[in-house]
């Protein structure tokens, strides 16, 4: 066969391949936005008309808006804690060599490498002992624990990549400790830092599965309210409440794409992926 | 500053994962050797598991599964992370987005919509309609629906995984098997799958891995037609209050996907940041 023209076809297989892949990646957001704008109850196609009547419901519904708030709250408190950890831990485990260090590292990705289900299980049986179930402070410990990984990737990435010759000049010019780190290291790694606390914040507020196991009826975070409602209610009002968390989830991804780019931020190889 | 004070600063975040993670984990898998009447260590509980034909099926089906939504996510995922390394901008902006976008939106968000979509009644059943389809297939409530959600789910993790071991690949290689007259099969087959062959080993491990704890999907997609480990220990505790049970089957899970995890970091290093 022609090489030019198999090449053709190849090209334009692959382009109807993406985008029939695109469109599947993508469907279940759009069609919760649909939905949520629906002018009757059960679903139909193709649409007849438009309304805002699930919003102005969500609207009257206070155990969905106040999970809303709860969720963004304790996502809130979770991103800066989990970054003052994660970064002292990145520096800490920098300074470490040989056992110490792979054992540092083993002890930080477990929380990703341990499935979610197993940890909430194990957490729950430890916060019914001491007391934490249901607990604003217990469901903000979880979710440090499962972000906490991302935020360290990030910060460990960004500072090995890192000029080591400047913190050198600052001591050598006579700057304190502390103010190396302050001028010099934190600012260097700004890029890590933004990228881990936009991770961090999206894994909190969306976290589901250990949630489920930590949270109560005082302490219910968005997803675990989105999930109980799904079973005894059948109405698009949660079709309102789920469009609000694809647009925060679409404005994340926006804000990540703007400060460090998807790229850097997804694809493991940061050094790499820059080379080639 | 020395390096024993440098890595003092490791040690709150050291301290609360050994407290709330390690520990509980470990006490946890433990206290599963306990017998119901409180002798200590027993294996009671792992002996029922054993003897259960209910188990014993769920077990190997959970992994067929899982076997069965890698492969699939590896076949989808490898043309799309293709088509990422060697794309315009356009094409790779389009697909970053979609890759991003489900990670970026809670799986119950997600599940719910494929609800809508595939559902009795659903979006999927009108369009069957409006085409004439007087018989459409069932959906949900059934492994199909359940492979379908989780390969959604999980495709994300398979593409970054690839694309993370594409682009290392030095593109002057395919020159070189050009000049050579190597064809585009003989190509990628010489070329690329040796060469990404440990990110098709890491992408398939964390796939796999994360298939055996998924119980939103099956749970909600599968109904009560399907059952996996996980959905198992989630009814256990929620449903039943079988607490003890739920504990031995949780482990028996935990050492499934560690034993994958280590079979894996001996053949290639884990790429974990991609969630």
């Amino acid at each position: 066969m022609d090489d030019a023209l198999s090449a053709r076809l190849r090209a334009a297989a692959s382009a109807v391949y993406v985008a029939l892949a695109v469109v599947f990646l993508v469907a279940p957001l759009v069609v919760v936005v649909y939905t949520a704008f629906s002018p009757v109850v059960y679903t139909q196609f193709p649409p007849r008309g438009a309304s805002l009547q699930w919003f102005e419901s969500l609207w009257r519904s206070p155990q969905l808006l106040s999970a809303l708030a709860r969720s963004i709250g304790i996502a809130v408190v979770v991103v800066p804690v989990t970054g003052v950890l994660a970064v002292a831990a990145a520096l800490g485990l920098e300074a470490a060599r040989g056992r110490e260090r792979s054992a540092g590292e083993m002890l930080f990705q477990s929380p990703l490498i341990v499935p979610q289900l197993i940890f909430g299980v194990a957490l729950l049986q430890l916060y019914a002992a001491i007391q934490l179930a249901d607990t604003l402070p217990g469901v903000v410990l979880a979710h440090i624990i499962v972000g906490f990984p991302f935020f360290f990737r990030a910060v460990q990435v960004s500072l090995a990549g890192r000029d080591r010759a400047l913190e050198d000049a600052a001591e050598s010019l006579g700057a304190s400790p502390l103010r190396v780190l302050l001028t010099v290291t934190l600012p260097g790694i700004r890029a890590g830092v933004v990228s881990g606390a936009v991770f961090t914040f999206v894994d909190s507020f969306d976290q589901f599965t250990v949630s489920l196991f930590v949270v109560g009826s005082h302490t219910e975070t968005l997803p675990v309210a989105i999930y109980n409602y799904l079973f005894l209610n059948s109405d698009p009002t949660v079709a309102a409440i789920s469009t609000v968390v694809v647009a925060i989830g679409a404005v994340a991804a926006i804000v990540a794409h703007r400060l460090v780019g998807l790229d850097r931020l997804l694809i493991t190889d940061r050094r790499a992926a820059v080379a080639a | 500053m020395t390096a024993r004070r440098a890595m003092l600063a490791a040690t709150p975040a050291v301290a609360l994962l050994l407290v709330l993670f390690a520990a509980p984990v470990a006490g946890m898998v433990v206290g599963s050797f306990r017998a119901r009447d409180g002798a200590f260590p027993s294996l009671e509980l792992y002996q029922l598991l054993a003897t259960q034909d209910l188990f014993v099926r769920v077990f190997a089906e959970t992994i067929a599964l899982g076997l069965a939504v890698t492969a699939i996510c590896l076949v989808l995922g490898l043309p799309l992370a293709w088509a990422y390394v060697r794309g315009g901008a356009a094409t790779r902006n389009v697909l970053l987005f979609a890759v991003a976008a489900p990670l970026l939106i809670s799986m119950v968000v997600r599940v719910y919509g494929w609800t809508i979509l595939l559902g009795p009644g659903g979006l999927l059943d009108h369009v069957f309609e409006a085409f004439g389809v007087l018989d459409p297939p069932r959906l949900m409530y059934n492994m199909t629906g359940v492979i379908i959600g989780m390969v959604h789910v999980f495709l994300p993790f398979m593409v970054l995984t690839l694309v993370s071991s594409l682009v290392r690949i030095d593109l002057r290689l395919y020159e070189s098997a050009a000049i050579l007259g190597a064809g585009w099969w003989r190509t990628h087959r010489t070329v690329t799958v040796p060469l990404i062959r440990p990110g098709i080993v890491a992408g398939s491990v964390l796939v796999f891995a994360l298939t055996q704890g998924a119980f939103v999907t099956p749970l909600v997609l599968g109904g009560t037609a399907v059952k996996v480990t996980a959905t198992l220990v989630y009814t256990d505790i929620f449903v039943l209050f079988d607490w003890p049970r739920a504990t031995a089957m949780a482990t028996v899970l935990l050492v499934a996907v560690l034993g994958i995890v280590v079979v894996q970091s001996r053949v290639g290093r884990p790429a974990w940041m991609t969630r």
